[in-house]
């Protein structure tokens, strides 16, 4: 027995003699030691390689590291700033963009960018609906010269600039060479190769010597998946990670009282809320405006955000996020009223008699929870939610089927004339309510056309009025946004909408 | 000998036939559309149909199953859209992490389990058997994903001996085979312990103390063997078992085995890869069980015997 015992014992030396094996590279030219990999956590990843076909915000991530758009955007003064476009202007009359664009970029297989990659690029886009929302503004484009391009607009589009931020140029002989990994074929400050793409698992990009801009200071960006969140928080808490993605609330304080590490709060932009469906296929009883308020009433937030988010959230202002450009603080919205909510409801035909009966079909996971505190607390106004669990693919059938009573999910809004337009223009892909109300279109089109910045905001408050009005979403809450950062990691820069800047973080010894 | 071998060889191939024509078959019900998962939500129904169309979708099942398995034995599993990789390669590259925390996690409960079994077997009623006995339920009874996260939370955090997580050195290892190993140590230790009870209670080993035989040669040579049936019957069923991947453990490694892929595959209705991943899981157990049935034959002379004659 003693020999055995010797035995494990000196398999577990050995064991932990192996494991104390590896150091980090270091680069040693310099004073301040920078490691040559940043390592990024979170619990998704980049699934797709072609970014049209897909508005995926981890996938964005890569993508960013890897294309260059015309433009930019700093999210943190609202600023747009030249990218692969040096400078541009804008004549109202003929509703046309001139940019000049840089003559020193080459893409990543050794092509020179010009303006033709352009043009292909957002002709390519417009046959992906995914980028049709943003590409739909565009009549027609012209190649003046290399490195002169106008795009004529059909109509005016208050946010095209910005739209334009994540539509990364391509290159059309990268792509024909090779359709699966063509479209990562930047010209961005890191290089994206196949060998180092394990989907599910990690992917890692390599600085690009050639890049255009200002070199980075990491030399790889690792961008990894872990599916377990305390996992996550741990590995930022032994070093093996630098920057840790979707802190959820319950790991919140285990970064903040951490040494060497530091949680970074933001106000997000991230909506989430309940969606009645006023389509066709939809229920009869959303059509009456009374129902629909009398779900708003009924829903309890604060309660639900310290159920499902310890506090980490702040209850939702109607419908437009308030960090969002031209957001109304002063816009209705529906305080917990259960008593309003019982008495619309019995105006409506609803009683504890005749429950107003809502069927619900939802995909498992960490939201079960809140689905069953929205039953508890919808059943005291009468209502009966029937909360039916389904596998993914067969909730992504219903939802495209539109025979759905409810839905739940969350918008991430970037720009806000964008994110009207995207979750109640009668046509878009977004729209979970299904609404198509054509005064509502009208007012979309309109805002969404205004150059004018005051008198967008002006007509963006109405349209969160009419919203609010309306009562066709139930919106919830406003996210913190929450990431561990490793004390060593400079260079970041973490974007209330989630639209993260790593290109320049780098991490020192 | 042989012709034990080439029958259970025979069965095995027949097994798999059935097994293959019952994966297609539950994958084929199962809800949800291979295209739409492809194309997106975003897709028309015109693309979708052009999809299914090209993915031979519209087929009859016998045509669309037959064309998979002539695929199959030509080592062509298809193509993996989730993982943007033909499904062979991807299989074979993440059995190899699966082996090894198999082999890892078997090393672990073995080198515990036997001795500890048959310790306690010996000091059977005793206290030292009682704590023993308590350690196999706890072992039994503690959830991988806890055991695993305190595993890190110790030997990662505190005392930094290995990584937290992911399988990029041979140490990676460690932590995700005690993990999977504790579970599968606590029952080997039972079923050592009842098997050497049961053995040293017989006859034969009475008599082999009255002739003078000391002790540890009786435990040795002859208690230990012939309990050694059940305990080879459970080691087999517990590595085929993580054949199929360790679901949890690798969830909360990020182990990239063959349990993520296989959910990685299902969550996106990635039939192609599921399918072929589940046939060759199937192999792989079937094979698995059958070096099990072979080692019996070697441990046990009856079985010998019966197929010499």
């Amino acid at each position: 027995m003693k020999r055995v015992i010797s035995l494990i014992l000196a398999l577990i030396m050995a064991l932990s003699l192996v494991a104390c094996g590896e150091k980090a590279p270091v680069d040693n030219e310099g004073e301040s030691k920078i490691k040559d990999r940043l390592v990024i956590a979170n619990g998704n990843m980049l699934s797709i390689l072609d970014t049209h076909n897909n508005n995926d915000l981890w996938c964005g991530h890569v993508y960013s590291l890897v294309h260059s758009a015309l433009v930019d955007i700093d999210f943190q003064t609202n600023e747009m700033k030249p990218e692969l476009a040096t400078e541009w202007s804008y004549d109202a009359p003929t509703m046309t963009y001139t940019f000049k664009l840089r003559d020193d970029v080459t893409f990543h297989n050794g092509e020179k960018f010009t303006a033709d990659d352009v043009i292909y690029t957002f002709n390519r886009g417009m046959g992906f609906s995914f980028k049709q929302t943003k590409l739909k503004y565009i009549e027609s484009m012209e190649k003046v010269d290399d490195t002169t391009l106008k795009i004529t607009l059909n109509s005016p589009a208050a946010e095209f600039l910005e739209s334009l931020n994540d539509m990364w140029i391509l290159n059309q002989k990268a792509i024909e060479a090779d359709a699966e990994a063509g479209p990562m074929v930047g010209t961005g400050a890191y290089v994206f190769s196949m060998d180092n793409f394990k989907p599910d698992e990690s992917v890692v990009v390599t600085r690009n010597e050639n890049y255009w801009g200002e070199l980075p200071k990491s030399k790889e960006i690792e961008y990894k998946k872990i599916t377990e969140a305390s996992a996550r928080v741990i590995g930022l808490q032994t070093g093996e990670i630098d920057v840790c993605l979707e802190v959820p609330a319950i790991e919140a304080s285990n970064i903040a009282d951490y040494e060497g590490v530091e949680l970074v709060q933001q106000p997000s932009s991230k909506l989430l809320y309940m969606a009645m469906n006023m389509g066709e296929k939809g229920p009869d009883f959303f059509k009456d405006e009374r129902v629909r308020k009398a779900l708003n009433y009924a829903t309890n937030r604060d309660d639900i955000i310290i159920a499902m988010t310890e506090g980490y959230a702040s209850p939702s202002q109607g419908c437009i996020a308030p960090s969002m450009f031209g957001h109304d603080p002063d816009v209705a919205t529906y305080e917990y009223d259960l008593e309003k909510a019982k008495s619309l409801l019995k105006e409506a035909g609803y009683d504890e008699n005749n429950k107003l009966r809502i069927e619900f079909i939802y995909k498992g996971g960490v939201m079960a929870g809140f689905y069953e505190i929205l039953q508890a607390q919808w059943a005291l106004a009468n209502v009966d939610l029937v909360l039916v669990s389904d596998d993914s693919t067969k909730t992504v059938e219903i939802t495209n089927s539109k025979a759905y009573h409810i839905y739940q999910t969350q918008w991430n809004w970037s720009t806000t004339c964008n994110g009207l337009d995207s979750l109640w223009n009668s046509t878009a892909g977004n729209n979970r309510t299904l609404t198509n109300n054509a005064e509502l279109d009208a007012m979309l089109a309109d805002v969404c056309s205004e150059m004018d910045e005051a008198k967008r905001a002006e007509k963006i408050g109405a349209i969160g009025d009419w919203l609010s009005d309306y009562a066709a979403m139930v919106p919830l809450y406003i996210d913190t946004l929450l990431t561990g950062v490793g004390s060593n990691v400079e260079g970041l820069t973490l974007n209330f909408n989630q639209n993260h800047v790593f290109t320049y973080a780098y991490v020192t010894e | 000998m042989h012709r034990y071998i080439l029958k259970r060889i025979a069965m095995l191939l027949l097994v798999m036939l059935g097994v293959s024509l019952l994966i297609f078959f539950i994958m084929d019900l199962a809800p949800g559309d291979q295209a739409l998962m492809i194309l997106g939500e975003a897709a028309t129904e015109e693309e979708l149909n052009a999809l299914r169309e090209e993915l031979g979708l519209f087929d009859p099942f016998f045509v669309r199953y037959g064309r998979y398995m002539w695929g199959f034995l030509q080592g062509d599993l298809g193509y993996s859209h989730k993982y943007l990789s033909d499904v062979l390669p991807l299989y074979l590259e993440r059995l190899g992490a699966t082996v090894v925390l198999a082999l890892a996690s078997a090393l672990f409960a073995h080198i515990l389990s036997i001795p500890m079994g048959i310790y306690a077997a010996l000091h059977q009623g005793k206290v030292s058997d009682n704590i023993v006995s308590a350690l196999a339920i706890v072992g039994l009874a503690a959830p991988n994903f806890w055991v695993g996260l305190l595993l890190i939370i110790l030997f990662s955090l505190k005392l930094g001996m290995f990584h937290s997580g992911g399988f990029v050195t041979l140490s990676d290892v460690v932590l995700p085979a005690i993990t999977v190993g504790t579970a599968n140590m606590a029952l080997l230790t039972r079923t050592t312990r009842s098997g050497m009870i049961d053995v040293l209670r017989s006859d034969y080993l009475m008599l082999a103390r009255a002739k003078g035989v000391s002790e540890k040669m009786v435990v040795r040579k002859h208690a230990l063997k012939n309990a050694l049936i059940p305990i080879i019957t459970v080691s087999g069923i517990q590595f085929s078992a993580m054949m199929g991947g360790a679901v949890t453990t690798e969830a909360v490694f990020s182990f990239p085995g063959i349990g993520t892929l296989l959910v990685g595959a299902i969550k996106s209705k990635d039939t192609v890869c599921v399918t072929g991943c589940l046939i060759l899981t199937s192999l792989l157990v079937s094979v698995t069980l059958l070096a099990v049935d072979i080692l019996y034959a070697y441990v046990d002379p009856r079985i010998k015997a019966q197929y010499s004659k």
